[in-house]
């Protein structure tokens, strides 16, 4: 530990007072608390039309929604969590909040921009929840066209919302990678990185090589709907299945930007709580790589049906599978870190196992969809809605609750109460599998996404799933309940390192950090996990 | 960090270790940023060949309609724009904000008789029923049969399919132009700088950032310019 | 290899829907394979795991062991995951190419999505017959259907038959598949298409070859019926029997056998030869000439029926003696 006497300004929380200093903050540790207020709304939002799309699925005919409201509500639900939940979630609070004390920096390299980045996903966040009052979005979170050039009028700020988002997501990836390049501490080299830090890498390169096709992809849409020109439109010409090769080309990289930054999460955690080296630190920092760099080449498995040629939907497939090998690899080796460690259940350890169990199903289910022919039956199928959310939900969010438990000593310097962590976190899995796994069944039998009444065979799994979801809803209320609650009123830490981890911001800073990070920057002499 | 408003600064902010490394972490940004801004024109092009592809004869429509003399001038006006902001930036390098100024007046003033070739284009183009949106859409044939080099492609000669040339070519070099505005303002912003002395051999991140923004805008330009006027 | 399969569709095909179509098979086979390895994989991973936490939970293992990696171990579960899935794709892709191959005698159906009804046109002998929500097709034939839409992408799926494809504005796919069994089988959008996504249901009823025949010989002939009094009786029997009689017996209104070219007396107007013309206003307009001796009860078909709708009537009237 850091022998540094009492910084006269105090620690990051309570140096500068009102909010104005917060609003106006470029402290990274700071941001990332502002990210986290910001998201949890958006999180409990996003929760909320899925609790009521549920209630509404309990019949087969509709209970309280007409088919309109439904597919606004699915919509909300879609685009809320994908763009301003997950993929901003982990790397833009937890990353932020650790990533330059891992490296032993005082700051990301452009605070500035970091702040800048906060507001555009504000601004972008305001933009397309306020669509809700000029009549709602009935695209789905996709936008596929030609339908999203013709629907509600709302669709355009929706897309210029996301666009802007994008600008905040492109913002952070700039941020990350210039400042893992530039502003390691004395003797950290990239081989002696945290995971966590060459997970939030992998996902800022993607970051900024995916997402401003994804602008591309929107302003071409505003461009077609505004002014009408037909780019997508295939009574003027135009190509709608171009659209969805532009939009996913961005849209499934991005899903490695929701899931990598978690997998770095349980890297870490999993090293802390087994107390033991990580397994294969280089076969994880390089997987995470693989992932983003072949992420770019499977785009064209999301259009299996759509009339593309045989030819191309072999290729992709077979790219599809290679993205399983790395995914297979960091599994492998986290169970192999557990192996004659000293493992502790801890919230953070058990939201991580509910990462691998989940996520381990959510990367099986992903073999049927893409194998060619399975997909054929699948695609489009509850199937692949239950298939995203144990990737998503069982994956991204686990991970990411793992790391807001695991760095909320060193956020809060408060420790969070341990039993009802745990029965959060156990009641999410248990919850979460309720949901999820009559999914999978109704979706190999045929029920079809997006559907707001459907056929009657399908009842019984829809009205299990309903009930699944009040448990993993309560779950993570209660999860976030208690983060809420403990930041102010929790047990103050005597110890700066409450789980004896072995990276810089356990070990180089004072309980609660101060605005600087480190007064004097750390020495490094070799690699993390080193538990001898 | 020092509080005070400082002329020409010497120390680096503050949570970096010197004034090399805010330097390389500045330039590999913009660096960083540049990348998105290819990626951002990548799928324009990809767009571009995949129409180009499906319907050819349009696109040799379309592209000799343009005034390919007008784009030649852009061309050469850029070309021209480079270089002074190259000049400028070596200047702001040696220290000499006072000759790097009027480099990027010039600069400047290259990218305003590029916006205003682009409008005297646009009109045209708007004015014969080539503008695909807002109903504005009625093309010319004359206008169009009249330009068409290839004459064997004046039998049976429709416009079908030619809307989507100039979607791609509004998008296109309209993107373009708003980054030409966006680099204005950057001007502007260098100018105020450059004029307040504030820039010196060992602190000139912004001014190369710049550059280094402006050359990427020029280069689209060059690609631009023949897969839409010429080929 | 088929006798595997079976087994494993016995245990897992629960979960699928019936095998209604020759193809069914290819896709339900490598399902059950990645099912079955998919369950191993996942139990032994998680039985690691669980041992490993239990085995050297905190309570019961002083200190942890230090091994930061182990070649062998990492090639093993490199190599194997790799071949497996690769293995995978290309079983997967080879079932694709044979579901594709389309027999050179399949029987040709046109299919259009539009928001938010299935179309199916049937072509014979240079007739069309356009039908919605059921498609017809006869067991154990190979069908193809070319499809596009009209309006905004759909997608055509039938589980039992494990075919679905997009269909697209602008673009022609194409699906194939032999039904195998008879019987009624769901059809469902499954690319979002607006409001009623949702209620884009069909049904497509497997029939036996002679009963197709008949049906399409049937349909097809209806379908093309051009005579004006023909089209005039089937309008007449749909909007207006359950008030007047073709006889000359009273129903609710009068019956109209022999009407046309006769004086009518009203109660409300002069009378009139019953012409093309008076036929018209009984129809859009019925107060304005009411017979003497009936209620004034009828209703307005103006908006019900087209012009040329009241043109067929007309011709069908003059023929009632």
């Amino acid at each position: 530990m850091s022998a540094t006497d009492a910084h006269s300004h105090g620690n990051y929380i309570n140096c500068e007072k009102g909010l104005w200093s917060w609003l106006t903050t470029i402290d990274h540790k700071r941001i990332a608390l502002m990210y986290f207020i910001s998201i949890m709304a958006f999180f409990l939002v996003g929760g909320l039309f899925a609790i009521l799309l549920r209630l509404e699925l309990l019949s087969p005919e509709p209970i309280f929604m007409t088919g309109d409201f439904y597919n606004r509500a699915m919509t909300m639900h879609g685009s809320i969590m994908v763009f301003m939940v997950i993929v901003p979630g982990v790397p833009a609070l937890l990353g932020n909040f650790a990533l330059p004390i891992m490296l032993g920096a005082h700051d990301v390299a452009f605070p500035k921009l970091n702040l800048a980045s906060w507001y555009m996903l504000m601004l972008g966040a305001a933009i397309a929840v306020l669509s809700l009052f000029w009549g709602g979005v009935d695209t789905g979170w996709t936008f596929y066209t030609p339908y999203s050039g013709k629907s509600a009028d709302a669709v355009t700020m929706v897309v210029l919302g996301a666009f802007i988002m994008g600008f905040s997501s492109i913002m952070t990836g700039v941020n990350f990678i210039v400042t893992v390049h530039k502003l390691r501490a004395p003797g950290m080299t990239m081989m002696r990185m945290p995971l966590f830090v060459w997970s939030l890498y992998a996902t800022a390169i993607i970051q900024v090589i995916a997402t401003p096709v994804l602008g591309i992809t929107l302003l071409l849409l505003v461009f077609e709907r505004t002014f009408g020109v037909g780019i997508f439109n295939p009574a003027l010409g135009g190509d709608p299945v171009l659209f969805q090769h532009f939009f996913w080309f961005y849209s499934h990289p991005a899903v490695y930007i929701m899931i990598i930054p978690a997998m770095g999460i349980v890297s870490e955690v999993i090293a802390t709580f087994s107390q033991k080296t990580i397994f294969g630190y280089k076969a994880i920092a390089f997987s995470s790589l693989a992932i983003s760099a072949i992420s770019f080449l499977v785009w064209g498995h999301h259009m299996f049906v759509s009339g593309q040629s045989a030819l191309s939907g072999s290729i992709f497939s077979v790219l599809t599978m290679l993205v399983g090998v790395p995914t297979a690899i960091k599994l492998f080796n986290w169970v192999a870190t557990m192996y004659k460690g000293r493992v502790k259940l801890d919230t953070p350890m058990l939201f991580a196992i509910n990462f691998l169990a989940l996520f381990t199903i959510g990367g099986l289910t992903g073999l049927f969809l893409a194998a060619f022919n399975v997909d054929v039956h699948l695609h489009d199928t509850y199937f692949v809605v239950a298939h995203f959310h144990y990737t998503m939900l069982g994956g991204a969010l686990m991970g990411f609750f793992a790391g807001l438990f695991y760095w909320f000593p060193k956020m809060s310097g408060k420790m969070y109460n341990e039993v009802q962590g745990r029965i959060s976190a156990i009641m999410t899995f248990v919850g979460f599998n309720l949901t999820f796994i009559p999914q999978f069944i109704m979706g190999s039998q045929g029920m079809p996404r997006r559907y707001h009444t459907y056929d009657g065979i399908f009842t019984p799994y829809h009205v299990a799933s309903t009930i699944g979801s009040w448990i993993v809803a309560s779950g993570f209320i209660l999860a976030i309940y208690i983060l809420a609650r403990d930041f102010f009123k929790g047990e103050p830490l005597k110890d700066g390192n409450p789980w004896n981890a072995t990276t810089l911001e356990w070990t180089n800073t004072e309980i609660v950090p101060i605005h600087e990070n480190f007064t004097e920057l750390p020495t490094v002499t070799g690699r993390p996990y080193e538990y001898r | 960090m020092s509080t005070a408003k400082i002329d020409r600064r010497v120390e680096h902010s503050h949570h970096f270790s010197s004034m090399q490394q805010e330097y390389e972490a500045g330039k590999q940004g913009v660096w960083i940023f540049m990348a998105t801004e290819i990626m951002m024109f990548g799928g324009l092009f990809v767009g571009y060949f995949i129409y180009r592809f499906a319907y050819p004869e349009m696109y040799i429509a379309g592209g000799d309609s343009l005034n390919w003399v007008q784009g030649a001038a852009n061309t050469l006006v850029l070309l021209v724009s480079s270089f002074t902001m190259a000049q400028a930036v070596t200047e702001t390098m040696k220290g000499d904000n006072k000759k790097a100024l009027k480099y990027v007046i010039v600069t400047t003033a290259c990218a305003f008789i590029f916006l205003i070739v682009k409008y005297f284009e646009y009109s045209a183009k708007v004015h014969h029923g080539l503008f695909p949106g807002f109903d504005m859409w009625n093309p010319d044939m004359e206008y169009i049969k009249s330009h068409i080099r290839d004459t064997s492609l004046l039998a049976n000669f429709s416009a079908e399919n030619l809307r989507l040339f100039f979607v791609l070519y509004f998008a296109m070099t309209g993107l373009h132009g708003i980054h030409i505005l966006i680099g204005i303002g950057l001007m502007f912003w260098i100018m105020k700088r450059l004029k307040n002395n504030e820039f010196s051999s060992k602190y000139y991140t912004a001014v190369e950032g710049v550059g280094l923004y402006w050359h990427i805008v020029d280069i689209i330009w060059i690609f631009l310019f023949p897969l839409m006027y010429l080929i | 290899m088929r006798f595997i399969g079976d087994i494993l569709q016995t245990i897992f095909g629960f979960s699928l829907p019936e095998q209604a179509s020759e193809k069914a098979y290819l896709v339900d086979d490598l399902y059950n394979f990645v099912l079955l390895l998919s369950i191993v994989g996942f139990i032994g991973l998680m039985a690691a795991m669980t041992f490993f936490i239990i085995k050297y939970h905190r309570s019961q293992n002083e200190k942890a062991a230090y091994i930061p990696h182990n070649a062998l171990a990492e090639t093993i579960w490199t190599v194997i995951p790799t071949i497996i899935f690769v293995g995978i794709a290309i079983w997967g892709l080879f079932a694709y190419f044979k579901m594709e191959h389309v027999p050179s005698n399949a029987y040709k159906i046109n299919v259009t999505g539009k928001q938010w009804l299935w179309e199916f046109t049937y072509k014979k002998d240079g007739l069309e017959l356009n039908t919605t929500d059921i498609m017809y097709v006869p067991v154990n034939t190979p069908i193809v259907l070319d499809m596009t839409a009209t309006d905004v992408i759909h997608s055509f799926y039938v589980p039992s038959f494990r075919i679905k494809k997009d269909t697209v504005p602008g673009m022609r796919t194409r699906v194939n598949f032999t039904a195998t069994k008879k019987g009624d089988y769901r059809i469902f959008c499954t690319e979002f298409c607006g409001t009623s996504h949702s209620r884009m249901r069909g049904t497509v009823r497997v029939v036996s070859k002679a009963r197709f025949e008949k049906w399409l010989n049937r349909e097809i002939a209806e379908a093309n019926v051009s005579d004006p009094v023909e089209l005039g009786s089937r309008l007449f029997a749909r909007n207006c029997m359950t008030c007047h009689n073709v006889d000359t017996t009273t129903k609710i209104g009068p019956g109209l056998a022999g009407v046309f070219g006769k004086n009518r007396s009203f109660s409300n107007a002069a009378d009139v030869v019953a012409n093309e013309e008076y036929i018209r206003e009984s129809i859009l307009a019925p107060p304005a000439k009411i017979v003497k001796g009936f209620p004034n009860k009828m209703n307005s078909f103006a908006g019900l029926l087209s012009e040329k709708d009241i043109d067929h009537l007309i011709e069908y009237i003059k023929t009632l003696k």
